[in-house]
């Protein structure tokens, strides 16, 4: 018993020292958002002579979306004779083929692809359409996505900076006032954007590839080896490989485009068991590459470990919950010296998730909120919930490993809206 | 622990949360957060949108020789229209004025103006918004206090300060002393006798003396290119960029510090800086169409300076 009681006694310190980091970087995330200089993205700038783009937007049975999302980059500011998408039915049964079959008709520069055999998913998905794409620039959407009039343009123009081999936009949930589920996730998004990645962005770290409103350079992806379709998190893999390879992602705080929250529970957890899963993969393949990363400045090698582990946070908080109530009812609690640690941890995780609440209420503040403001208590029901579908994740990774299997991707259902309404 | 405990403490955990079920019953605050969808980067958009919000007007004056009426579009203001229209020198008048040929005298006071042909603000004018659909001569110490637009050529006197906004779809050429903090014109030309400030020459790690670099380059400090160099790229530094006389950048310019452009300095791509920019005489940005010079800090235009498209000056802008 003595043994266990003194691993339990270690296992707590660790999680309380992890907590800290997470909690210092969070603070200085912050106060770097409140208080310090903004970098501006190249959004201000207007240039006549625009690179090529072709814009992917993956789809599997979207006929609910797929109007929308392709009427509002039809309607996007951009030369025609520069510009190109790529609808990619991904194994489609309902009516999307013939959708977007109607939409290629009547624009020549909509070229779709249909996947009927192989690999299904995403990544399969973009990996499908490197070679086929016909410009150098990539940006992808998701069906669900609006983009609006400026938007590709103001995108694009990151690409200036040779430095620069992905892009990244800031997603807002347009049915925000949808439930209580869609509040909050407007909450966290806001605090993971508006703080958490223009943060990152100013302090030339590494701001992270969403996968979606956003876009790359397609020679440097196929460079780096194209997609794997088993990969869940491919925005997380792009990220650390650009990095690994000496690239920066560009992120455009004002390039806002919205998107459809999950409105229900359960498909808000499969989508978080899906992103924590494919995530922690990412840990598990990049994490010595990015611990040695010659292309990186010791910060950004941090932030990158940091990054990497922040989906497996939940997962060590609740193990970290479970060795202290063990040390409590042993009688072995290591009170006092965790007093003064223990103001990182409840910063942090008592109405923490994916943002901390002096986070998402700097967010909310910097996005004008007024009395969603007084939301906040909530998030913590939001992190035990968030916290189950990220350890679930983590430990699917976790299983993955073991046996060496393959995960399958698992489409978020969307609702979508029709035709017409905003 | 006694009863009185136990109430207390789940009393203070639920207390946070009381304001916070009144939001979640009454929503007050749940709306999405606003993205203009419909928005385009545009340097002429008050121009544009002005000649829009007069279009009934500019419709009217097409039928009647003269006339005068009213616009409620913020407050009632009065709107002047004739062929030849003069305000005298010193005096001040409210409204919209709109003519042919609009003269604002010196000294004089106005709203604002639109010419169908010319407008001419003359030296010491105050003037909140000038609009002309040709050209537009705006005279030596004149302050404009929002924007000035032309469809044709437009010549900016010494000292004048141009508000938020300058833009012209021809030449937009800026005398000495002239400040701004965001012009437009195809090209913006600055004109002085001053010479401007040489900035120090950054103690730099790199410097490039070779006569052509093929490739982007990327420098993690400050880089000094010599006399003559050629990058055919782009470039991105992190700290300041000092190009010496006569260097051709074939692609964009980037620096995360300032960047200075000597005389005779030519970048066919955009010029970024998170710092300050300075031109020196002769100096030139762009090649293949419009392209924009953006910095944090100020730009400052020597004489002959050449920018075909925009400057964005976040820290203020001025001609030597």
């Amino acid at each position: 018993m003595d043994v266990v009681i003194a691993i339990a006694r270690v296992y707590v310190w660790i999680v309380v020292g992890v907590m800290a980091i997470y909690a210092l970087r969070h603070w200085g995330f912050t106060w770097n958002r409140l208080a310090m200089r903004q970098r501006p993205y190249y959004q201000d700038l207007i240039d006549e002579d625009l690179p090529g783009v072709t814009i992917v937007v993956p789809m599997h049975d979207e006929q609910t979306v797929v109007h929308a999302v392709l009427d509002a980059l039809i309607a996007c500011d951009y030369p025609r004779d520069r510009f190109e998408i790529i609808p990619i039915d991904d194994h489609s049964s309902d009516d999307t083929t013939t959708i977007v079959g109607a939409y290629s008709a009547a624009y020549p520069f909509i070229k779709p692809v249909y996947a009927v055999g192989g690999d299904r998913g995403k990544p399969a998905a973009l990996d499908r359409v490197l070679p086929l794409a016909a410009h150098d620039i990539i940006l992808v959407f998701d069906a669900d996505y609006r983009p609006g009039k400026g938007l590709i343009r103001e995108l694009v123009m990151g690409f200036v900076d040779p430095e620069v081999g992905a892009v990244m936009g800031r997603v807002v949930p347009r049915n925000a006032n949808e439930n209580f589920l869609t509040r909050m996730q407007a909450m966290e998004r806001s605090g993971g954007y508006q703080v958490d990645q223009q943060a990152r962005y100013n302090m030339n770290l590494i701001p992270q590839y969403g996968g979606t409103v956003g876009g790359f350079r397609r020679n440097v992806a196929m460079e780096l080896g194209g997609f794997d379709p088993h990969a869940l998190a491919e925005d997380t893999d792009l990220t650390i490989r650009l990095a690994l390879a000496g690239w920066r992602v560009g992120y455009a705080n004002r390039a806002e485009c919205y998107e459809e929250a999950p409105a229900q529970w359960a498909v808000r957890f499969r989508q978080l068991r899906r992103w924590s899963r494919g995530h922690n993969r990412a840990l598990g393949t990049y994490l010595f590459a990015m611990m040695r990363a010659e292309a990186l400045t010791w910060q950004q090698r941090v932030d990158g470990v940091l990054l990497l582990f922040v989906y497996l946070v939940p997962a060590v908080l609740f193990t970290g919950f479970a060795a202290n109530a063990l040390l409590f009812f042993a009688g072995a609690i290591p009170v006092v010296p965790l007093l003064f640690f223990s103001f990182f941890v409840v910063s942090y995780s008592a109405f923490g998730n994916f943002g901390p609440a002096f986070e998402i209420a700097a967010a909310e503040l910097l996005d004008g909120a007024r009395e969603r403001l007084l939301l906040l208590p909530y998030l913590f029901a939001l992190f035990l919930f968030n916290g189950w579908a990220v350890s679930a994740g983590a430990m699917d990774a976790f299983g993955d490993f073991l046996k060496g299997r393959r995960a399958k991707w698992d489409r978020t259902q969307k609702i979508g809206t029709p035709r017409g309404v905003a | 622990m006694g009863w009185l405990e136990i109430l207390a403490f789940a009393l203070l955990l639920v207390l946070p949360a009381i304001p916070s079920m009144f939001e979640l019953r009454n929503p007050q605050d749940d709306g999405k957060l606003a993205i203009a969808d419909g928005y385009v980067r545009d340097p002429r958009f008050f121009g544009t949108s002005f000649r829009r919000m007069l279009a009934p007007f500019l419709q009217r004056a097409g039928d009647d020789a003269k006339f005068s009426t009213q616009t409620v579009w913020r407050d009632t203001e009065p709107v002047r229209f004739a062929p030849h229209l003069r305000v005298d020198d010193g005096e001040r008048v409210r409204g919209v004025l709109i003519g042919d040929d609009v003269r604002i005298g010196d000294r004089a006071g106005i709203r604002d103006a639109f010419g169908r042909n010319h407008v001419a603000v003359a030296d010491g004018a105050i003037v909140r918004t000038a609009a002309s659909d040709g050209t537009l001569t705006v005279g030596s110490d004149v302050r404009v206090l929002r924007w000035v637009d032309a469809e044709g050529d437009c010549v900016v006197g010494e000292r004048t300060v141009l508000g938020a906004s300058a833009s012209s779809a021809g030449l937009l050429e800026l005398n000495a002393g002239v400040r701004f903090e965001r012009v437009w014109g195809r090209p913006v030309l600055a004109s002085t006798p001053n010479p401007i400030a040489l900035p120090e020459r950054p103690d730099a790690k790199r410097s490039i003396e070779e006569s052509a670099v093929h490739e982007d380059v990327v420098e993690h400090r400050s880089i000094v290119f010599a006399a003559g160099a050629r990058v055919n790229g782009s470039m991105k530094v992190y700290g300041d960029a000092f190009l010496e006389a006569d260097v051709h950048v074939h692609g964009h310019l980037i620096a995360q510090g300032d960047i200075y452009l000597g005389p005779g300095v030519r970048i066919d791509g955009n010029v970024f800086a998170e710092g300050d920019v300075i031109f020196d005489d002769g100096a030139h940005v762009g090649n293949r169409g419009y392209k924009t010079v953006y910095c944090t800090g100020v730009a400052v235009l020597g004489n002959g300076a050449n920018v075909d498209g925009w400057i964005v000056a976040e820290g203020g802008g001025s001609v030597a």
